[in-house]
């Protein structure tokens, strides 16, 4: 048995502009090697409508929305790019953690003025509304914000600017639940 | 045009347009085989190294999980029988040159050996365990006096059940993408891996994990390699063959073969095992919930595949 | 004693009378067939090759399917011809696997079933109701062994091929081209 010092690391994070370039050149990548941008609210997207599929397949098929991503071929909606990036993103960013000491116990992160339940139902009410609006706005950071500017799209623009603008005049209301 | 058809309207179920007579069940019971095979390989191992007090939940709790493996397993198969009262007929005769025979027999004798072998165990672990009939308490200090020779027992036959979980399959010269004597050997170095895996996670000891995961490192080495020399073998095999492997290298499996077997099941989890090994924290649940769920998409994907591959048409 | 079946592949027209022949014969059950008609066109116009072959279980020599079976179901019988005894059958589906001529299926009763060459017909000194029933005559059967059967005279003067001989299983079922 060999004694061995576990590195206790402090959270490394990097320099927030260096990180954008990074992640600017990632959205080049992803448009050179899947032909198409990135997006975290369409692979939710993605996992509703199979579950919807799955559970009541003749309303999906009906519907205008849904059955837009329901492959005719009958393969999963899942077998998308934007799938695999999202898990990709999740093990990735689990990988960066642990080299850099960011991964520590599953907890949940909050202000220490309130309490984790008031967190997660802040975050549940919260991602609801996003969920709505993305959906409504053809995406969200990623989809609309990242990839409609990078292809230049006036409606990308245009969800980005009112996304974070309406944030900041909110912001003030809430502003308990942070500081 | 080259074009070979059937034109008498055939449409058997479950043969055509492509094989497809086993389901979840095989996949499942070759899955859970493999998990047993692994964990009594290492619980039977360390007992012979005498390194029970070392490695106490590798060869005294891990081993709990084999008893429920094998039934769920058997279970499984039993479910996949389509004339089920005739099941005992299993149990009537020894076909030596039936891998389905020697399996049957092998879980047969596999089955009440995991059964003593946690039995022995539980007084030492959970202390108010009572046997309440006598023979039962002599029953188990005969087991505790012979635990060495159980251990050769349980790793020999550990072998057998992983090499024939592969076997089975590669008897089956017919399905192209299983007539490949690698499949033996390669699900048995899965099933190691994935008992190794399991061991690790319900370990709480710092030294037996670091031990355990260097092990699997190795396992994932050799599997890994195995799988690569696989496929190699069939690109160079006959056409039938070739159209096998195509079916990971650009066909309808590639995806979930290389993403979810080789990345998140294999080289993922080495990676995360190999920080660990040099002082990186990592939750342990992770790299071992990776390759155990890696292996069984890798059963199922074998299973699917295998029964598309054909030699005519 | 060793049963064999030639089919003349200039001769078969497709028409199908043997597969229907041995679904009433044998009480095969509806959307199941023992033997099937398969068409190999190759080149294109006006150099076509057109081939039909009447096809079912080959009654192999090296029979893959009677040496996986765990129970013993299936085995070989007087002339060389593979059976399977229902009530020894389990359904693992073991010998639909190792087949690789896709002639066995899973009966809806649980037991595994394909072409058995009538064998209940021969018994009466009957031929299998395919070669029966064939308008064309082109389904040759006999003992390999007596060279005045059928299907010995049939191999001696023609040329011949079995289907898949890479995979060892040594077919008995003779194409005639």
């Amino acid at each position: 048995m060999d004694t061995k010092i576990v590195k206790k690391q402090q959270p490394k994070y990097i320099n927030p502009y260096f990180g954008g370039i990074l992640l600017g050149l990632l959205l080049l990548a992803a448009f050179f090697i899947a032909g198409r941008g990135l997006s975290a609210s369409g692979a939710v997207k993605l996992l509703v409508v199979t579950v919807v599929d799955k559970v009541a397949p003749a309303h999906a098929e009906g519907n205008a929305y849904y059955s837009k991503f329901i492959p005719a071929d009958g393969s999963s909606p899942l077998y998308n790019w934007l799938i695999f990036g999202a898990i990709g993103t999740f093990f990735g960013g689990m990988l960066s953690g642990a080299i850099f000491g960011r991964l520590k116990k599953l907890r949940v992160e909050h202000s220490p003025k309130i309490s984790a339940r008031t967190r997660l139902i802040a975050a549940g009410a919260g991602g609801i509304l996003f969920g709505i609006g993305s959906q409504f706005g053809r995406g969200c950071s990623s989809g609309a914000a990242l990839s409609g500017t990078a292809s230049l799209s006036f409606g990308g623009l245009i969800v980005m600017a009112l996304m974070f603008g309406i944030g900041y005049v909110f912001a003030w209301f809430f502003r308990k639940l942070w500081i | 045009m080259k074009e070979e058809l059937f034109i008498s309207g055939r449409n058997i179920p479950n043969v055509d347009p492509y094989l497809n007579i086993w389901h979840w069940q095989i996949p499942i019971y070759l899955y859970l085989g493999g998990l047993a095979a692994g964990i009594m390989f290492f619980a039977g191992y360390f007992t012979i190294m005498r390194k029970e007090k070392d490695m106490e939940t590798t060869v005294k709790w891990a081993p709990f999980l084999v008893p429920g493996a094998l039934v769920v397993g058997l279970f499984a198969l039993f479910l996949d029988l389509k004339h089920q009262l005739y099941f005992w007929r299993l149990y009537t005769t020894i076909r030596l040159e039936s891998p389905m025979s020697w399996g049957a027999w092998t879980l047969m004798l596999v089955t009440p050996l995991s059964f003593i072998w946690v039995a022995s165990y539980m007084k030492e672990l959970f202390p108010k365990w009572d046997w309440k009939f006598n023979i039962l308490n002599k029953a188990e200090a005969l087991a505790i006096k012979y635990r060495k020779s159980m251990a050769w027992a349980m790793m020999l036959l550990a072998v057998v059940l992983g090499v024939y979980t592969g076997i089975l399959l590669s008897a089956f010269n017919a399905r192209p993408l299983w007539n490949t004597s690698v499949l033996g050997i390669l699900f048995l170095t899965s099933g190691l891996s994935t008992g190794l895996a399991a061991s690790m996670w319900m370990s709480k000891s710092k030294y037996e994990r670091k031990v355990l995961s260097r092990l699997d490192l190795i396992m994932i080495g050799i599997e890994l390699f195995l799988i690569i020399h696989m496929l190699m073998g069939f690109l160079a095999a006959s056409e039938v063959q070739i159209e096998a492997a195509h079916l990971f290298l650009g066909g309808e499996f590639t995806v979930v073969f290389w993403v979810f077997v080789i990345i998140l099941g294999l080289v993922f989890p080495a990676t995360l095992e190999v920080l660990e090994l040099k002082g990186f924290h990592i939750p342990v649940w992770i790299p071992a919930l990776l390759i155990l769920i890696g292996g069984l998409v890798f059963r199922f994907v074998m299973v699917e595949a295998g029964q598309i591959t054909r030699f005519l048409y | 004693m060793r049963y064999a079946m030639a089919i003349d592949t200039k001769k078969c027209v497709g028409c199908g009378d043997c597969v229907v022949a041995c679904q009433t014969e044998n009480n095969v059950p509806h959307g199941y067939c023992r033997d099937w008609i398969v068409e190999n066109v190759v080149g294109s116009y006006p150099n076509v090759e057109i081939e039909l072959r009447s096809e079912r279980c080959n009654h192999c020599d090296n029979s893959p399917c009677v040496r996986c079976c765990p129970t013993g179901a299936s085995h070989i019988v007087e002339g060389g011809i593979v059976k399977v005894t229902h009530n020894m059958c389990i359904g693992c589906g073991a010998c639909i696997q190792s087949c690789p001529y896709d002639a066995r299926y899973s009966h809806p009763d649980g037991y595994v079933d394909k072409c058995t060459f009538c064998d209940h017909r021969l018994a009466k000194g009957q031929s299998p109701a395919c070669v029966a029933v064939c308008p064309t005559n082109c389904l040759y059967f006999g003992d390999l062994e007596d060279p005045n059967s059928d299907v010995s005279k049939a191999l001696k003067n023609r040329k011949w091929k079995v289907l898949a001989p890479e995979a060892g299983t040594k077919p008995q079922l003779y194409f005639l081209t």
